[in-house]
């Protein structure tokens, strides 16, 4: 199997997270949990339904990633990876809370608002 | 399915009979169109009366030669997002029937306040369901804005009152 | 400006209370995704890419300042520090909470604003031409008819739950500003023999999957008959408008599959039933609207000023950017101002803020208050002095929104596109972005004169890009993003649907491409010919052998 990892929008604030492996939903693809094995992610998918039902999160699904050596998660599609680092049209509205956002888009060169940058 | 009738939860007198179910000598039967068609005269001849269940894709105009012998037509949304039969109740009331128009399916209270105001006088709800849960629904607005076939005043009217009376003065 | 009675405050504030309790319900669990989804999409509310986002309309476009501060409060508070207008007189919000969407609505109704029916399969926001009441060929104000439609349509019981959106678009000019012919229902005012004032109805536009231009289905419905016109309009598409397949049930296809001639017979039938009920719109009700669109007490104006004619002379950036962006009021000594929000390089449409709170500031000292927004994601303001053009002009510069492209090739429309949408296939702002800058030099702009550029990040077709002069749609070509090219299109009074030229670009080419196509025509057009006409005269063909040279080899 791939490697795939569990993501989804939190409830409350809509904000894509994704499943860590103490079953808690992280709002960075770092944190999350890299899966490679059925039954494993069947088990974990099962995990997500329930947070569904207990009005945690919206919508779980699998997506594929790679992991690098240094622990570097990266979604393959590239919608997922959009979705991972935050919009790539201007930096200041990218995720804050993710360290590496806009690293994987390289023919984007960051526009900032106010000028800086 | 408990029913909401006139806004009280009421016990539902109807047996909906399926297409192939024996046909009892009496009692209030809610038949689907294909039986109705096929069974009209023998449904008019015996006592008690009898409604029609229309799916959202058949049209009221189906029926309209029959409506002096219905006494219930039951509108089917096969789900609350399927909005056909809205208009389906307004023409029913524009043929003059004045039986007992019913929502059936996936009706929701969320959608009470649209359908009360097409002309539904009646609806199968979910059990666990209060009456008092359905009735907030219908009271969120003081005015709609537009005339339905529901007695309220859209606010253009009411405009035009306030108007008048403070002409009078 | 249309200003909320206490009837319209009452349904607002209660339109706010009854969606916090659907809100509590689902954060309780009480109800689920997909009974929620509906109810939160009627009130403007998407669950999208990052987060939620939401879409609050500006009726018919026209705003005060007041509203325009409260929306920048709303994008510092609840937001990242910025709006994006969308092409229908809306600006959306790309962070807000769940949890807080109650309060940001209510506080959006203390300004008299709300997200009514910005989504969903019901009778979406109305829209008008952005130069009402400003414009010398108006038969009448298009906003006093839009919120006439506007009431009519609020949580119409009827048709809250269509099979798909449907939008009406109102203008009162031969020249179209509000893409009429690719409405649902299209009206335009009209004025007969007898001087009365009633509508042409065009039934049936739309773009997405099947782009279709819209038919007349009624050269004139005297006024007091709009609303029983357009109830029999929607109610025939509500009982036979298709719900099997949801890229089949637009009214488009039902115009379409049943044949114009036999639908226009089916809402005439309904229409005659239903003309002479309580649908009739009272004259005390338009003369009431149409009040508060009375023109603005505008001073008594030479046309000329010899002030703002030496500005010109003066100053060739200010000329530029009046040549460009400036057009003639029907009030001697006014003008119109289109504010570009097609900076170089920034997404278009965006305005963060500061700029949010600027701009009303100098609303309120240039335009009587007054803000437009367009379809093509810029701003106008309405009535402004000829003789304060140069002050505005320098202070549109401060906040860097006095780019002079309006119709040219950098003022394009995009889409939010994989940027944002759940839906998308490929970006759409980030190739506006390298076209904005690969195009920057503004003398080449104003050379290749009025160029509409238009990009769609999937088939849904939000940025418009079948009626572009050049169309750009995002496919996903195994996971890549690739750029479809369509020229041709025209959303005006010269409405057309653009055809698609040939195999699609990866996004590494396809700003290339766009320039091989644009070069073409400067190599082709005759004088003073725009794109759209050079490309109407010499066909497709010049433009093929252009772009996929290697298919003519072979075939040769
Ligand atoms: S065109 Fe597609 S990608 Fe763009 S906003 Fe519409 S649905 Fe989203």
């Amino acid at each position: 199997m791939t490697q795939q990892v569990i993501t989804a929008n939190r409830l409350n604030d809509g904000l894509v997270v994704f499943l860590a492996s103490d079953g808690c939903w992280a709002d960075s693809i770092l944190d999350a949990q890299v899966l490679s094995d059925d039954t494993e992610l069947d088990k974990r998918l099962t995990m997500a339904n329930a947070a569904e039902q207990a009005k945690i999160i919206v919508g779980p699904y699998a997506i594929e990633v790679t992991e690098a050596e240094d622990g570097d998660v990266r979604p393959v599609r590239f919608r997922e990876r959009i979705r991972a680092y935050g919009p790539s049209t201007h930096a200041d509205f990218a995720r804050q809370d993710v360290p590496g956002h806009l690293r994987h888009l390289d023919d984007v060169s960051p526009v900032y608002f106010n000028g800086v940058g | 399915m408990p029913l909401l009738k006139d806004g009280k939860l009421v016990d539902d007198g109807w047996l909906q009979l399926d297409d192939d179910a024996v046909l009892p000598e009496a009692g209030a039967v809610v038949v689907s169109l294909a039986r109705w068609q096929q069974d009209r005269d023998h449904l008019i001849a015996r006592t008690g009366p009898v409604g029609v269940r229309l799916t959202a894709d058949q049209t009221p105009g189906l029926i309209r030669a029959d409506l002096d012998e219905l006494a219930l037509v039951a509108l089917e949304f096969p789900a609350f997002t399927n909005g056909r039969a809205y208009s389906y109740a307004r023409l029913l009331h524009r043929y003059g029937f004045a039986g007992e128009i019913r929502a059936v399916g996936n009706v929701l209270r969320d959608q009470y306040w649209n359908m009360q105001r097409c002309g539904f006088n009646a609806l199968e709800i979910e059990a666990g369901e209060t009456e008092a849960d359905w009735v907030a629904t219908v009271t969120h607005y003081s005015a709609p804005y537009q005339v339905a076939h529901d007695p309220a005043l859209p606010v253009m009217s009411l405009r035009e009152r306030r108007m008048a009376a403070a002409a009078q003065g | 400006m249309y200003r909320y009675d206490e009837f319209d405050r009452s349904f607002v504030n209660e339109r706010v209370a009854e969606f916090r309790g659907q809100v509590a319900r689902r954060m309780s669990g009480e109800m689920s995704e997909e009974e929620f989804r509906p109810l939160r999409l009627m009130n403007g509310l998407y669950l999208q890419l990052h987060a939620y986002m939401l879409r609050v309309a500006i009726p018919y476009g026209t705003f005060s300042s007041v509203q325009m501060r409260k929306l920048a409060h709303i994008a510092r508070t609840y937001d990242r520090g910025y709006g994006h207008f969308t092409t229908r007189q809306n600006i959306q919000f790309n962070w807000p909470k769940l949890e807080q969407v109650p309060v940001l609505l209510a506080e959006l109704a203390d300004v008299e604003m709300h997200a009514i029916q910005t989504s969903g399969n019901c009778i979406r926001n109305v829209t008008a031409d952005p130069y009402a009441g400003a414009v010398a060929d108006e038969v009448d104000d298009s906003r006093i008819w839009a919120e006439i439609v506007r009431q009519w349509s609020t949580l119409h019981p009827e048709f809250t739950y269509l099979g798909r959106k449907f939008k009406i678009a109102v203008s009162a000019s031969d020249f179209d500003r509000a893409v009429i012919r690719f409405h649902d229902i299209g009206l335009i005012i009209k004025r007969n023999e007898a001087g009365e004032i009633g509508f042409q109805v065009w039934v049936g536009g739309g773009l997405g999957r099947t782009p279709m231009i819209a038919k007349v289905f009624n050269e004139f419905v005297p006024q007091e008959d709009l609303l029983s016109y357009l109830e029999a309009v929607l109610r025939v598409y509500n009982m036979y408008g298709r719900r099997d397949n949801k890229y089949k049930a637009r009214i488009k296809i039902l115009v379409h599959e049943t044949g114009l001639e036999e639908l226009r017979a089916q809402v005439d039938a309904e229409w005659q039933e239903i003309r002479n009920s309580s649908l009739k719109v009272p004259d005390y009700e338009i003369e009431r609207i149409r009040s508060y669109f009375a023109p603005p007490p505008f001073e008594k104006l030479d046309a000329v000023d010899r002030g703002f004619e030496i500005k010109k002379f003066e100053n060739p950036e200010f000329a530029r950017w009046v040549n460009g962006n400036v057009v003639a009021h029907r009030q001697p000594g006014y003008k119109i101002v289109n504010i570009s929000l097609k900076p170089e390089g920034l997404p278009p449409g965006d305005v963060t803020a500061d700029q949010m709170e600027e701009l009303a500031d100098l609303a309120e000292t240039y335009s009587f208050d007054e803000i437009r927004a367009t379809h093509e994601q810029n701003l106008v303001f309405a009535h402004v002095k000829q003789s304060e053009l140069f002050e505005l002009w320098q202070e549109l510069g401060e906040i860097g929104l006095a780019m002079p492209n309006i119709g040219k090739v950098t003022d394009m429309i995009a889409c939010p596109g994989l940027d944002y949408c759940a839906l998308a296939n490929a970006r759409a702002i980030p190739l506006a972005q390298r076209i904005s800058r690969r195009y920057a030099d503004l003398d080449k702009q104003f050379d290749l004169g009025e160029l509409k550029l238009k990009i769609s990040g999937c088939i849904n077709a939000c940025g418009h890009h079948h009626v572009g002069h050049i169309g750009l749609l995002g496919v996903d070509r195994r996971g890549e993003e690739y750029y479809q090219i369509t020229l041709g299109g025209s959303g005006a009074e010269d409405a057309a649907i653009g055809s698609i030229i040939g195999p699609a670009f990866s996004s590494a080419d396809v700003v290339d491409a766009i320039e091989s196509v644009i070069s073409l025509y400067v190599e082709l057009r005759d004088d003073n010919e725009r794109f759209l006409d050079t490309y109407r005269r010499v066909g497709t063909a010049p433009f093929k052998s252009r772009l996929y040279p290697e298919k003519l080899d072979a075939a040769a």
